[in-house]
């Protein structure tokens, strides 16, 4: 039998996936999932079949809906809760974080909530940060309506407190900034209109007038916008470090005490616009950067990320009844039920119920445990099989996940020993800028007076003003994070970009690395005296409704037999966890189990009365792009090695088939291992899954993250893959080497430049004004190069 | 030059004019998101095409 990949042609209506068990509506469209017809009967009734054109016309199409879950959002009826999380001017408003937001369709469908949810007046949608703001009606006091909605269509919104600091700090500090520009801008521009005037002869009264005005106006840019370079130079100094902004503070003070001087001395120079040019550039450069990095970093909040939903409190002992509520409304000793497929909210102990848990955000191991009454859970796991009931120990940062998070976070803090090009630059471009201005000034006060010394150290410190520093390198390093975001790769920071421009060695992790993670049917073997076609109807029957992976895989391969399947009705099917499906049809028991063949390869078996009938081997399958990406790596001289947990025949197997050499391919690996492994070697770059091997990446000097959510990933790893594909790999290693030669490019430029510029200056042969002019021309210059070395043309083809 | 007198102070009047604009637009948090309204814009109003395709139809029987 076939073993191809799916090669089905019928599509989900709503979301455009390829449809594996088709769900039909009424008139006969095709839908992957319950979930994605529901949503489609609700667009369809309220008359908003326009979002299907508009992801036509924009060819991105929403995800699909599998898990859809009905809610009742009975806490947002909650007068304390209104208290905390809604703002009331007139009208009451409350912010949500949606899940799953990210195409034009779903904009033009969430900023149509009023025509769904008659209560809601107006609905705003920030995409960059998923977040809606619904506002309700005079009078009207219940979101309730408008968050069912919501999670009808896919959404599942989140509240967000009004009074979450982090956010509000935030958006107030990028304000404050944005200020800071526009106030510089408004300056320099006005300012170079005096001194331009200067320049070309205004003199007299004139000129002693435009230096009063050029004054003025420096003022508001010296003492406000310039700020954030004098609190880092302070905050460095204070910590006995050296940073860019020291010189950067240095040359506007300096530069803007003494241009006060020349002004009351009504000279004809003043250097009010280099300063002001200076501030303006750089702060608008910091911007940019923030913004690229912004994007990717948006919720600070960790825990929040195994918080996210909501979880069902028992109200009283005997009943059986619960009511919904936030995980930070827990208290200890509160009994909770948890359902499939939830995540477990708190550590605590099962007091009732038989389930199997999924312990790989703590463990990494991707098989799910079986738990019993009086185990105990931990927050941040998944339970996979039954409904439970837990009993609360430990809440949010006591619990283990939060020690283990905020042990990752003092690890990441203390993690880099390796310092920094630009940081190692500017140590010593600072410290010899200051001996050379320092001597310089002596020596022409003692030789030729104040007026000169102060003469050519202006000229000195304006001309080796750092912009490739302080300017380019922030802008290419912003520039080549944008470029790899676009293409489906976050990096943490431009740290990252360093870090990953120095690799020679890039380790693997197998499971869901170079593989996919989900089983594969890739052998079947069928008993000689059965119906192949009613065989297959019955696994097909059996497994249908079952979660599980080796289920979700057997469906698949029953799904691509050319069969016209059907569903045969089965009497008292059971799902029994850790061994398979079961049930009776004409008084035969059926039985479906997994077990290990002798080559440690797991096999799914269709038994009748206990005789096997039906055999399938099954398989994790290796990613289409694994070998080329390889293939790849190898060519470009970068060495690859793979290390997994798994058992050696499966590793051989798959190193095998992805041309690993023997000595490079390590199994039956644990997280500890992996870890002194990468140890051994220098220049690793470890690509793994999420969370489960953050001791490994911790190890290595750059790390990238293939699974889970980003906000976890980017606490523990450097680099992200948001789009599934691993040939994004050595993608990155080309645009962090670009970065680098970009920025060493530029250092050298304005090395050179502002070495030259330096000893003219010290001989006195140019003076501030030409040193003014000079300036900018070398900032021009480092752009130039940045702007055409990350120009956007290796877009689209990574 | 004289017309400098007047002209400065215009200037400079003028500037600080947008930098108060520049400054209310910032602090009423009109810069706070710049990804979604450049993708808002490109999506129709359907109210408003409809009432389009009624004035036009409306427009044909007059003819």
């Amino acid at each position: 039998m076939a073993t191809e990949e799916v090669q089905t042609s019928l599509k989900c209506v709503h979301c455009h996936e390829a449809v594996i068990t088709p769900f039909e509506d009424n008139d006969k469209n095709t839908f992957c999932c319950q979930g994605c017809l529901s949503v489609y009967k609700i667009l369809n009734q309220s008359n908003l079949q326009e979002f299907y054109s508009i992801q036509e016309q924009t060819g991105e199409y929403t995800r699909p809906l599998n898990n859809l879950k009905a809610k009742d959002f009975d806490y947002l009826n909650n007068e304390d809760f209104l208290k905390k999380y809604a703002q009331m001017e007139e009208q009451w408003s409350m912010s949500f974080y949606l899940k799953g937001v990210h195409c034009l369709a779903c904009l033009w469908l969430i900023e149509k909530l009023p025509e769904l949810a008659p209560a809601v007046e107006n609905s705003r949608l920030d995409m960059g940060k998923s977040l809606v703001t619904i506002t309700l009606k005079k009078g009207q006091k219940s979101f309730k309506e408008a968050a069912k909605v919501l999670n009808n269509l896919g959404y599942d919104p989140y509240p967000i407190s009004n009074s979450d600091e982090l956010m509000e700090r935030q958006r107030k500090e990028e304000r404050s900034l944005l200020l800071k520009i526009g106030i510089a801008g408004f300056s320099m521009m006005n300012i170079m209109l005096y001194t331009g005037s200067v320049y070309a002869g205004a003199d007299g009264a004139y000129m002693v007038s435009f230096g009063y005005l050029s004054l003025l106006l420096a003022l508001p840019v010296v003492f406000y916008s310039a700020l954030p370079f004098y609190q880092s130079s302070l905050a460095a100094i204070k910590n006995k470090k050296v940073n860019i902004d020291i010189p950067l503070s240095f040359a506007i003070l300096f530069g803007f005490f003494v241009s006060i001087y020349f002004v009351l001395q009504h000279r004809e120079e003043f250097y009010f616009d280099s300063i002001t040019t200076l501030v303006f550039l750089i702060l608008l450069s910091r911007y940019v950067l923030k913004k690229a990095q912004q994007t990717s970093l948006n919720k600070n909040d960790i825990l929040g990320i195994f918080q996210r939903g909501t979880t069902l409190r028992q109200l009283d002992a005997e009943s059986e009844r619960f009511e919904e509520i936030l995980p930070e409304q827990l208290h200890q000793g509160d009994l909770i039920k948890v359902q499939p497929n939830e995540v477990i909210p708190c550590d605590g102990v099962i007091k009732k119920g038989e389930t199997r848990i999924n312990l790989s955000t703590l463990t990494g191991e991707s098989e799910a445990i079986l738990h019993n009454v009086g185990s105990q859970v931990f927050m941040g796991t998944v339970n996979v099989g039954n409904s439970i009931l837990i009993e609360t120990q430990k809440l949010a940062e006591q619990t283990r996940m939060g020690q283990l998070l905020k042990k990752i976070e003092k690890d990441n803090q203390t993690r880099s020993k390796y310092s920094y090009i630009t940081d190692k630059i500017s140590e010593y471009f600072v410290s010899t800028v200051f001996l050379l201005a320092g001597l310089t000034f002596s020596y022409y006060l003692l030789t030729q007076g104040l007026s000169v010394a102060l003469d050519h150290t202006l000229a000195l410190v304006i001309v080796t003003c750092p912009c490739a520093l302080g300017l380019a390198t922030p802008l290419t390093f912003s520039r080549v994070m944008g470029l790899a975001q676009r293409n489906g790769l976050i990096f943490k920071n431009e740290e990252a970009l360093e870090r990953l421009s120095h690799i020679e060695k890039v380790f693997f992790d197998k499971t869901g690395t170079l593989t996919t993670g989900n089983y594969q049917v890739s052998q079947a073997s069928l008993s000689p005296d059965v119906n192949q076609e009613d065989c297959i109807n019955l696994l097909y029957s059996l497994e249908k409704d079952s979660s599980h992976p080796v289920a979700k895989a057997i469906v698949k391969w029953c799904a691509l037999q050319n069969l016209e399947l059907k569903l045969i009705p089965l009497a008292d099917r059971k799902e029994i966890i850790g061994r398979g499906v079961q049930a009776y049809q004409e008084g035969n028991l059926y039985e479906v189990t997994t077990q290990d063949n002798e080559d440690g390869k797991l096999n799914a078996i269709l038994t009748k009365d206990g005789i096997i009938i039906l055999s399938l081997n099954l398989q994790d399958q290796i990613r289409e792009d694994a070998l080329s990406t390889l293939r790849s790596l190898r060519k470009n001289q970068y060495e690859t090695f793979m290390v997994s947990g798994d058992k050696a025949s499966v590793v051989q197997e798959v190193s095998k088939k992805l041309e690993f050499e023997s000595d490079k391919t390590w199994y039956e690996v644990s997280p500890e291992n992996k870890a002194k492994h990468v140890k051994n070697h220098s220049h690793v770059l470890f690509i793994g899954d999420g969370a489960n091997d953050s001791l490994a990446f911790n190890s290595a000097q750059a790390s990238i993250a293939t699974h889970g959510s980003i906000e976890m990933s980017l606490r523990i790893s450097d680099i992200f893959l948001n789009e599934d594909r691993l040939n994004l790999v050595p993608y990155g290693l080309k645009l962090s080497k670009l970065a680098m030669t970009t920025v060493r490019t530029n250092l050298g430029f304005s090395l050179f430049y502002n070495l030259s510029g330096a000893a003219l200056a010290i001989m006195g042969l140019i003076g501030p004004l030409e040193a003014a002019v000079l300036m900018p021309l070398s900032s021009l210059t480092v752009l130039g190069i940045t702007l055409f070395n990350t120009r956007g043309g290796q877009r689209g083809n990574p | 030059m004289e017309i400098l007198k007047l002209l400065i102070p215009m200037a400079l009047f003028l500037g600080s004019f947008f930098v108060f604009l520049f400054i209310w637009a910032t602090k009423s948090g009109q810069f706070d998101d710049l990804d979604t309204p450049s993708k808002r814009m490109l999506l129709d109003d359907s109210v408003k095409k409809d009432n389009e395709n009624k004035f036009s139809h409306h427009e044909r029987k007059e003819v």
